[in-house]
Parts: structure tokens; sequence; C-alpha cells
């Protein structure tokens, strides 16, 4: 079901990847992708290094800067949708009470015998 | 058959303890949220939080530094309780025991369990890394120290870092969430005797057999 969400959200965002880039921002992490260069806003500070570092990585395999770029937000958005759907799977299951771990009054028993016996132990 | 409505309680952690461990929570969720400001595009309006860009850059290290020294006051209180031991092995193999909540199938843990260990370390690693590349890329105090390519370097391996950290984070939050009782733990200090003798067994023993102390 989570797979599903992350494939349909996937379906629905793939085939529509930007052809161009559209403003001063997105050609500086085009040109970053060339060449990453803070200092000549190639992207503009703080750099964005792991966004950067990932979409270079792209873009060895689409050698397409907008393309690239796009394929990373596009992934990373389809792995948000994984985590979200997740987490609120996880959520669910500990609101209806499975998955939690929890003691209870059978292993509170159990651990007040033990201690019962320590003590008598310890007793000179 | 009920047990006791009131079962005992064993001291989990003291309130100085609890007290740091909070002062680390809340720098640590500061630091989260100004380094995410930073870190993608989409997450900048995060800057708001902090009263705009600029003084997001101002404030993020310095509240760094507070998690840092918070933290390596914790760890000075909890280092010995996370060396390793050879029960932890085993533990880590039991580790789909651990998720289907069969503690009985694990072996004794002492204070702490061989995944909080894990956590403990890779929190160390992880500030580690974080404070010395912080300091490099440190602009307005410590940049021109250094070479433009550490600089460069540094910057990656913060980001990096700084990912794996917000990472582990989750996974203890969650851990805390799953383990009732636990955020109790760190709130008002104690468990109940089923609670330790569940989850931190040996740890339970030690105490009641006068080997170490509560809390």
């Amino acid at each position: 079901m989570i797979v599903l969400l992350a494939g349909i959200f996937l379906t629905l965002h793939l085939p529509y990847l930007p052809r161009s880039l559209e403003d001063l921002d997105s050609i500086n992490f085009a040109l970053g992708v060339r060449q990453f260069d803070v200092a000549h806003h190639q992207p503009h500070p703080p750099g964005y290094p792991v966004y950067m570092f990932i979409a270079k990585a792209v873009y060895t395999a689409v050698p397409d800067e907008a393309r690239a770029l796009g394929l990373v937000s596009v992934l990373s958005g389809g792995l948000g949708v994984l985590a979200i759907a997740a987490t609120a799977f996880a959520g669910f299951l500990h609101y209806i009470g499975i998955g939690r771990n929890t003691v209870n009054d059978e292993e509170e028993e159990e651990a007040e015998h033990e201690a019962k016996k320590i003590e008598e132990e310890q007793r000179p | 058959m009920k047990y006791a409505p009131h079962p005992r309680q064993i001291i989990r952690y003291r309130a100085p303890t609890r007290i740091n461990h909070w002062i680390v929570a809340i720098c640590f969720v500061l630091t989260a949220l100004s380094g995410l400001a930073l870190f993608h595009p989409a997450l900048f309006p995060l800057t708001q939080l902090f009263g705009g860009g600029p003084w997001t850059r101002i404030l993020h290290p310095f509240i760094g530094l507070a998690m840092v020294v918070g933290f390596a006051f914790l760890a000075f209180r909890m280092w010995r309780d996370n060396l390793p031991t050879a029960d932890d092995r085993a533990w880590m193999r039991g580790m789909r025991d651990v998720l289907r909540n069969e503690d009985e199938k694990l072996p004794p843990v002492g204070r702490f369990n061989a995944g909080q260990k894990l956590l403990f370390w890779a929190i160390i690693g992880c500030l580690s890394a974080l404070l010395l590349t912080g300091f490099v890329i440190w602009r307005q105090y410590f940049s021109h120290l250094f070479p433009i390519g550490l600089i460069r370097f540094s910057v990656l391996a913060h980001a990096l870092f700084g990912w794996v950290l917000v990472c582990a984070i989750v996974v203890h939050i969650y851990a805390a969430l799953w383990i009732k009782g636990s955020v109790r733990a760190m709130t008002q200090g104690k468990v109940t005797y089923g609670w330790a003798y569940k989850h931190h067994r040996q740890w339970f023993r030690d105490i009641l057999r006068g080997r170490r102390e509560e809390g």
C-alpha cells in the first residue's frame, strides 16, 4: 500500500520532468551541476552540498542539468511519500495497540517474584 | 490474576540527567530546524522560525555548540554503561525478536541495550564530526584559517553527518515511543519493576543485589 502510494506519486511526476530552466535560481543550480562553486553562486550560498552532490551523480547518467535536478527532486519526493506513509501507518498500528511494547500485569508479577527472591537471598 | 495496581518502582534517571537530556534535546531540535533550513531550498521557509536567513546562519553554530557541550556532560554520565559487552552481539542477532517484542528470547540487558549503545556511539561520532567540520565552515570566525578545498569538503561532510544524526534521533524518538514507559523514565525518572525486569533485566538484578546504585 505504502509502496503503491510512492509508485502513484512517481508515475504522476516522472513524465513531467522540466525540459528547461525556469529562473535565476534554477540556472544557478544547473551551473553548479557542471561546476560546483558557491563563491560564483553555482549555486548560491549556502551551496546545498548534498543536493548538488546527488544531482552531480545523477547528471553522469542523465546528461541534462534540468532533468537531472528534476529527477533528484522527484525521487526525493517519492522517498518522502514512503516515509510519511510509513510513519502514518506505524502511528495507526500504535493507535490501535499493535506493535507497541508494553508491560502487562503478569510481567509485573514475575518481576515482583524475582525481586522478592533476590531480597531473600540478600537477607543475612 | 491481576497484580497490585501500584507496582514498585526503580529510579531510572535522576533529575540532573533528565535536565541534561532535555537541554540537549531542545538544542537538537533548534539546530536541526535551522540546519534543515540551510540544507535544501524547499526548507528555506524554516528560517522564519529564527528571524530570517541571516539570523539562522548566525544562530545555528552557537546552538549547535551548546548541544555538543550539553551532550558531552551527558556522555560523561553514561559512557561506562554504553561500553560494548559480549551479550550485545547476541542482542543484535536477535533483532527479529526485538521487533516482535519478544524480549524473553534475548540475553539479559544491562542499563542500556545494544541498540541504545549503538545510538550513543553514533551520536558521539556524528557530533564530533559536526563540531570539527562546523568550525571549518564557521565563516565569521574560523574559515579564513583553512584552505578552500577543506572548507568545501567540510560543507559536504557537515551536511552528511547532520543527515545521519537526524536519522539516528528519529529512530531514538520512535524507539522511546515504541517501548511504553521510556518517555516517562526520562520525564519523571522512574520505571516499574516489571519494566526494568522486561527490558533491562541485568540492570534490574544488579540494583536489587546492591551491585550498583539506582539512577
